[in-house]
């Protein structure tokens, strides 16, 4: 089915909520999943096949960081998808470089689920003059206020080699300083900014498309955010009136 | 002046003004009450008004590309607009509604007509889709080249009167049409992406819309022309020889009716930015209007008439609400005294800065009604000063964390700009009364008793007070070694803070953006923030059915198609119809 940025975001972030997000988690998860989405990147389906994760108990408790030198920290996820903590872990990276003398900050996070999750808030929080680096397996990004620079394993269709869930190693790293990121050896070029931009361009224009299978998953869970009708609620929750008069 | 933001969206910048204007800005612990939001009337500023006056000044072009409706007055009609960006379609379809089938309510499931806004020429393979998802509305599928869908139902108090009028060949009892407002009402008017809609960021790139609602009040405006159409046709064929046309001033005297519910008030909570921008161009206006330095020629002339025409207008404006219609009778009185003061001592309004004074005046004796009035009045004399800002209407709504602040900061951020929210006992079940939820009924946003209610452990966060008052007191709790630490460090371990932190981070420094009373209270009457709201819309004859929800009128006294463009098109706020 076609479906509006809106409804994705809306989806999302009810979906997250019901599954125990905290306000903010939920949102940071929704407008990731539809950033993806929007520009054609396999955000819904990284996001359905973590559900079951979601909704362990522990899915949204917090982090705790082990520094591991000057600029340096490590976060353990224990097979915790990147969704339940985008914003946090790169917001961390930052002030990490932000204390950094050299102005370099460097996070490593094992046991991570669906890492893609990390380049939308990634993208978010480069400012003008920086620069942040994103890799995990045979995927890594570079993300500049002016552009950005996506490399995977050659061979393989590009959201499937991003799309990759997991657990896996991750590094983050933001240079206060735009210091141009090298290319990594043996990885090739992976989508381009102006494909993203045209993928972006183009759901705007018609939409996007989803499969139906797991939008009724998501429709499910994010039901449970809305409190059951009643005629107490009918009367009380919302006034009422005769419309004939 | 105003400052714009990366998405091409400007946000008004007191910090831009001169000196003498921000001194005049009324500082948000006035105006972000309920009690104060519930008072505001509609400015010149306001989305309808800014849309008139657009579609003039641009020449919009409108041409009724198709009208088929039968002899009950069921069918079809499409409006084509040209713009300088490009082309839309309106149409709107008119279909049976039993009597017992209609209701103002969201949760309602039929409709006496149906409408859709949509990019570009409208085939005939989507108006024959549009004819079957739109009078389903919620339950129909959409386009993305689909931007704005609607529905309406007929007023049973003046619909039929006014065409049995037409088809008689006279025009209704304008004191009659005046008292009801409008031929049709409407209960719902989606936009922004809503079941496939398109996106608000497509509306924005295509470029014909540029400002907040602007489609969607665009939408209104033309169910106000399908009504017309739609009576006219009603009763020429009725009467084929006899009937006629609705005369300009009959048309003029007609808006549209819209209730509305509960939906508007977590709105403003939950789009700040949006809010603070909305608030911020009125009181800048004001403030600008407030500091012209000396009484200029014709302007207290003007200020005159535009004061008659308001207390005309009042007069006009019926409710068998208790708590209005006691509202609405001392502003009658408020004004009218005002008037014979003004009368009495014309030299009030010819001394240095007259209108800073009267809205000084104004402050310390006369009620919220009647300061906003004048308020609206003020800003009205001055459209050089003030119509710019109706373009810093939008925002890009992002909130960002700064991650190194420190929590002994932020705990001093609090104590300064949420301020506010620090002083209620929450622990007070009065203050934590109302639990905001959406229902599992059509999703219809509602307000539930906490403490009688079920469904309060998935309330909305829309108690802002509460939420910043708690991390404050989280805060306060933790020892004083551990403030040194950072927002970034805090959030890692304890992402439940995350949602309030932002906001408190990323609104601090705008400051309208938050309603400065306890939303939860069993204070808190939701109607004031609709109130609010539908002010900012163009709204007017505001006749609430209960504190949770209100009827109102658009764009009566507003231009029709063909005036549009006209010398005096835009002279149309706080409307009076003589008899």
């Amino acid at each position: 089915m076609q479906v509006s940025q809106f409804e994705i975001y809306r989806i999302c972030q009810r979906a997250l909520e019901g599954l125990g997000a905290p306000y903010g988690i939920d949102r940071d998860g929704a407008a990731a999943a539809v950033w993806l989405e929007a520009r054609g990147l396999p955000g819904l389906a990284l996001l359905a096949g973590d559900l079951e994760r979601l909704g362990n108990p522990n899915a949204f408790a917090g982090l705790t960081p082990r520094m591991s030198g000057t600029g340096s920290a490590e976060l353990d996820a224990d097979g915790r998808p990147a969704v339940a903590f985008p914003g946090a872990a790169v917001d961390f990276l930052v002030l990490l470089a932000l204390r950094s003398p050299d102005g370099r900050g460097q996070l490593a996070i094992e046991h991570c689920r669906s890492p893609l999750f990390f380049l939308p808030a990634a993208v978010a929080v480069v400012s003008a003059g920086a620069s942040l680096r994103l890799a995990w397996g045979d995927v890594a990004a570079d993300i500049r206020a002016d552009g950005l620079r996506i490399q995977i394993a050659s061979g393989q269709p590009w959201p499937m080699a991003l799309g990759e869930a997991g657990p896996l190693a991750v590094k983050l790293a933001y240079y206060r300083s735009a210091t141009p990121a090298a290319p990594v050896p043996g990885l090739k070029p992976g989508p381009t900014e102006a494909q993203l931009t045209l993928a972006y361009d183009r759901s705007l224009q018609e939409g996007v498309n989803v499969d139906d299978g797991l939008w009724q998953r998501l429709s499910t869970i994010a039901a449970r955010v809305q409190v059951p009708a009643s005629e107490v609620s009918r009367i009380r929750g919302a006034g009422g009136g005769d419309a004939n008069a | 002046m105003t400052k714009r933001t990366q998405d091409g969206a400007a946000s008004p910048g007191p910090t831009a003004e001169p000196a003498a204007v921000q001194a005049l800005m009324r500082p948000p612990d006035v105006v972000m009450r309920f009690a104060r939001l519930g008072a505001f009337h509609a400015t010149r500023l306001s989305f309808g008004r800014s849309l008139i006056r657009r579609m003039g000044r641009e020449n919009w072009r409108f041409t009724r590309r198709l009208v088929e409706f039968d002899d009950r007055g069921f069918g079809r009609m499409v409006h084509e607009i040209e713009t300088p960006k490009g082309r839309l379609s309106f149409v709107g379809f008119s279909n049976y509604l039993a009597d017992e089938d209609r209701t103002d309510r969201v949760i309602a499931e039929k409709w006496d007509a149906a409408f859709a806004l949509s990019a570009g020429r409208l085939g005939e393979a989507a108006l024959a889709r549009l004819a079957e998802a739109a009078p389903r509305q919620e339950a129909g599928r959409y386009a993305a080249d689909e931007l704005v869908l609607s529905r309406a139902n007929k007023s049973v108090r003046l619909f039929e009167t006014v065409a049995a009028a037409l088809a008689a060949g006279r025009q209704p009892d304008l004191a009659e049409v005046v008292r009801v407002g409008y031929l049709m009402r409407t209960t719902a008017v989606y936009g922004n992406g809503k079941f496939g809609l398109g996106d608000l960021a497509r509306l924005w790139r295509d470029g014909i819309f540029s400002l907040p609602y602007e489609a969607e009040m665009l939408s209104v405006y033309l169910i106000r022309e399908f009504s017309f159409a739609l009576i006219e046709h009603i009763a020429r064929r009725r009467n084929p020889a006899g009937a006629v046309p609705l005369s300009v001033k009959t048309k003029r005297a007609l808006g549209i009716g819209n209730a509305t519910g509960l939906g508007m008030a977590p709105f403003l909570i939950g789009h700040p930015k949006l809010f603070n921008n909305w608030i911020a161009a009125r009181e800048l206006a004001l403030a600008r209007v407030r500091a012209v330095p000396e009484p200029m020629p014709g302007k207290a002339k003007r200020f005159g008439q535009l004061l008659d025409r308001a207390i005309g207008h009042v007069s006009q404006w019926t409710t068998d609400d208790e708590r209005q219609a006691a509202r609405i009778t001392v502003l009658a009185e408020e004004l009218a005294a005002l008037r014979d003061r003004l009368q009495r001592v014309p030299s009030l309004l010819e001394r240095p800065r007259p209108w800073d004074a009267l809205i000084a005046w104004a402050e310390t004796e006369l009620s919220p009604e009647a300061v906003e009035l004048l308020a609206s009045l003020v800003i009205e004399l001055h459209p050089e000063l003030v119509d710019d800002l109706a373009y810093s209407t939008g925002s890009d709504e992002k909130e960002r964390i700064d991650p190194a602040m420190s929590l002994a900061e932020l705990k001093a951020l609090i104590e300064r700009a949420y301020d506010w929210a620090l002083p209620p006992d929450y622990d007070n079940p009065k203050e934590r009364h109302f639990f905001w939820y959406r229902s599992a009924e059509k999703d219809e946003p509602r307000l539930g008793e906490r403490f009688g209610e079920p469904g309060a452990e998935l309330e909305l966060p829309l108690g802002i007070g509460f939420m910043a008052a708690s991390l404050h007191r989280a805060l306060t709790r933790l020892p004083q070694t551990a403030l040194v630490a950072s927002v970034a460090e805090f959030l890692l371990e304890n992402p439940q803070w995350r949602g309030i932190l932002r906001r408190i981070q990323s609104l601090a420094h705008l400051p309208y953006s938050e309603i400065r009373d306890n939303t939860l209270s069993d204070r808190c009457l939701p109607i004031d923030l609709l109130r609010c709201k539908l002010s900012i819309f163009g709204a007017a004859k505001f006749d609430p059915k209960s504190d949770r929800w209100t009827r109102i009128t658009f764009f009566q006294g507003a231009p029709t198609l063909e005036e549009l463009g006209e010398p005096d098109a835009d002279d149309w706020g706080f409307p009076y119809f003589p008899p």
